[in-house]
């Protein structure tokens, strides 16, 4: 059992990374409106994050540092500075988005408009940050989040044409109405909620919270190779569900509710059940890895004392200034009613842009072998990261003119 | 004085050739820490490379990945130690004295 | 001969530094050097801090980043948080000092907030 609770770190990373609000409602969006043809990008945006979140999570075992903490001394000062800002920016769009998706989630179940709950979800939010201990938090939400295997359950009892499926799946093909600049641009969504920087900010830190070692690299791997395809395989199947049933109804999916029609088709209202219980515990952590993350950067660009190092919360009265801020500053914002589908969709792609400024630090100190000792970069993982590098530079440059040509997604 | 009133400032020769910026401060370590009474300033790394130093490119310790360590490598890898001895330091800049040719690569230069 | 040479630039500055229990103190925001000294220019002191740190940049961000720290000063004395060099017992990833957080001059602004704001609300 102990083995077990201890991919528990990897497992709510993913699970609250990549099953949030947002890929939750794209990868319905997208399997409703393109099919499996964009399924090859949460594959590649899974290896991506799958080695972005390894190397560091080792350089965190190694050097006890969490990734912000060694973007200042690489990039310098001023430059890491504009990184903090914008990856702050996009955390607090992110949580604000995830506080609405957990008032929504309670909204499904009790039928009391999601606008009221928000506030009680952010008290929840920062008293479960200000005393649950990390570990249990850990367990307990990403646990629950695997509640959401129930689509890939749905999918099972939907019946579908599996080799057709696959077959569609390997061949991607713009669907007939759709133009190639908007299939593109929810590629770049996916890879984006696949591979989020707060992902790796919170999974780094995590690492130093649970004081890893050179003896935790095992679990390290184990963590990302068994969380993130988790995470990966419940996406994929709701987008899979999603393209059986709304696709052919022509289901314009703009709201969550809509992403739980197959379940009720296949499962009835114990797999709806299921899958509320899921989505609530994937966005409540989604809410504490971003409000955290927000933190996180903060605390570690400046030295400051973070987390449960802090044996009490006033030691680290600077961190916790800067979540109560920002948990503040996001109620207000979901308060405004802004619709949070819209939110993610737009901190997704945000997030994908952003990604090199976060990445290649990390890819320099994963090489040096004055941190790592032995345990830098081999040539084989160094091809990979290299690869990955290259991608996300390009996505990078494609995002903001696909954005404007395809006026987000249109 | 800071460490940061040097690094950045552009270095030039008493003759006025450009040398390029002062990338990096080398101190010397006298004895143990927790007695020295300080590191030594033993000079300073002159040089083109800014980012490519900060990143790490400069020292043997970051041997890939490839890609990198053949682009900014190079960048890194023009350096010249100048012992304090031969610096003037003013607001703006650093004047040199030695000769331009007398100056080596950090590597080859010890304390 | 190797192992005494330390590159300011590259191993201490914007590092983070500890105390003796592992506690966070800061990140190595400035080095000051004393130039009086008879065998020539030392780093004499690790300078940390927002009055430290704001002074590394230009114009208005550096006028943000100082002032914070500089209201909070009851004496108006505007010097940067400073650290002995003697205190330093290695250099690694981390700058680890020989002591504990109690022994050291306090951050203003941690201070300020753990008794005005975050040190008010219960479980603290």
């Amino acid at each position: 059992m102990k083995k077990l609770l201890q991919i528990a770190l990897g497992v709510l990373t993913a699970i609250g990374g990549f099953v949030d609000i947002g890929d939750f409602v794209t990868s319905a969006v997208v399997g409703a409106r393109f099919g499996m043809s964009l399924a090859w990008a949460i594959l590649v945006g899974t290896l991506g994050i799958v080695v972005y979140a390894e190397m560091s999570g080792r350089v965190a075992a190694l050097t006890k540092r969490a990734v912000f903490d060694v973007v200042r001394e690489r990039l310098g000062v001023r430059f890491a500075m504009a990184n903090l800002f914008s990856a702050y920016f996009i955390n607090l769009l992110t949580l604000t988005a995830e506080l609405a998706g957990v008032a929504i989630a309670i909204e499904l179940a009790t039928s009391v408009n999601y606008l009221l709950w928000v506030p009680i979800v952010g008290l929840v939010v920062w008293l479960v940050v200000w005393k649950l201990p990390f570990e249990v938090m850990e367990n307990a939400f990403g646990m629950l989040g695997l509640c959401l295997l129930v689509f890939i359950i749905a999918l099972w009892q939907l019946g579908p044409d599996w080799s057709g499926m696959l077959d569609h799946a390997s061949h991607p093909t713009v669907p007939q109405g759709e133009g190639h600049p908007t299939w593109w641009y929810y590629a770049i969504g996916l890879f984006g909620a696949a591979m989020t920087p707060y992902e790796v900010f919170f999974f780094s830190s995590g690492a130093v919270e649970e004081r890893w070692g050179r003896q935790d690299l095992i679990t390290n791997r184990l963590n990302v190779f068994v969380g993130f395809p988790l995470g990966a395989a419940i996406s994929l199947s709701i987008m899979a569900c999603s393209a059986l049933v709304l696709g052919p109804l022509h289901v314009e999916v703009s709201h969550v509710s809509q992403v739980g029609l197959p379940i009720a088709l296949a499962l009835g209202k114990l797999g709806v059940a299921a899958m509320l219980v899921g989505f609530f515990a994937a966005t409540f952590g989604a809410s504490l890895e971003t409000l955290l993350s927000a933190g996180y950067t903060f605390a570690q660009y400046f030295g400051w004392t973070w987390g449960k190092a802090a044996s009490r919360p006033r030691e680290a009265s600077r961190f916790q200034t800067v979540l109560l801020i920002s948990l503040f500053a996001a109620m207000a914002l979901a308060l405004t009613t802004i619709d949070p589908v819209k939110v993610t969709e737009y901190s997704v792609v945000l997030s994908a842009a952003a990604l090199p400024l976060t990445y290649f630090p990390i890819l320099v100190i994963a090489n040096d072998r004055g941190y790592m000792g032995d345990k830098a970069n081999g040539w084989f993982s160094n091809t990979i990261a290299t690869g990955y590098l290259v991608i996300i530079v390009a996505v990078t440059l494609v995002t903001l003119p696909l954005m404007i040509a395809t006026k987000a997604g249109m | 004085m800071r460490i940061t009133d040097l690094i950045g400032k552009p270095a030039v020769h008493d003759d006025g050739t450009a040398l390029g910026t002062v990338q990096d401060v080398r101190l010397v370590r006298e004895g143990p820490y927790g007695e020295a009474a300080g590191l030594r300033v033993d000079g300073v790394i002159v040089g083109k490379g800014g980012a490519a130093v900060r990143l790490g490119y400069a020292s043997p310790d970051l041997t890939g990945p490839w890609l990198l360590t053949a682009v900014l490598g190079r960048r890194a890898r023009h350096a010249l130690f100048v012992p304090w001895s031969e610096l003037t330091v003013e607001d703006e800049r650093l004047l040199v004295h030695a000769v331009r040719d007398s100056l080596r690569h950090p590597r080859e230069v010890g304390p | 001969m190797a192992d005494q040479i330390l590159y300011a630039g590259r191993q201490l500055l914007d590092r983070q530094i500890a105390t003796s229990e592992g506690r966070s103190v800061g990140k190595v925001d400035d080095l000051e050097i004393d130039l009086d000294q008879p065998g020539g220019p030392v780093v004499a002191a690790l300078l940390t801090g927002q009055i430290a740190l704001g002074a590394r940049f230009r114009g208005r961000l550096s006028v943000w980043v100082t002032s914070i720290a500089q209201r909070l000063r009851a004496s108006g004395d505007l010097e940067p948080r400073r650290l002995d060099i003697r205190l330093v017992s290695s250099v690694a990833a981390t700058v680890t000092l020989r002591v504990p957080h109690g022994d050291l001059p306090p951050a203003d602004l941690e201070a300020w907030l753990a008794e005005h704001f975050i040190g008010r609300i219960p479980g603290a």
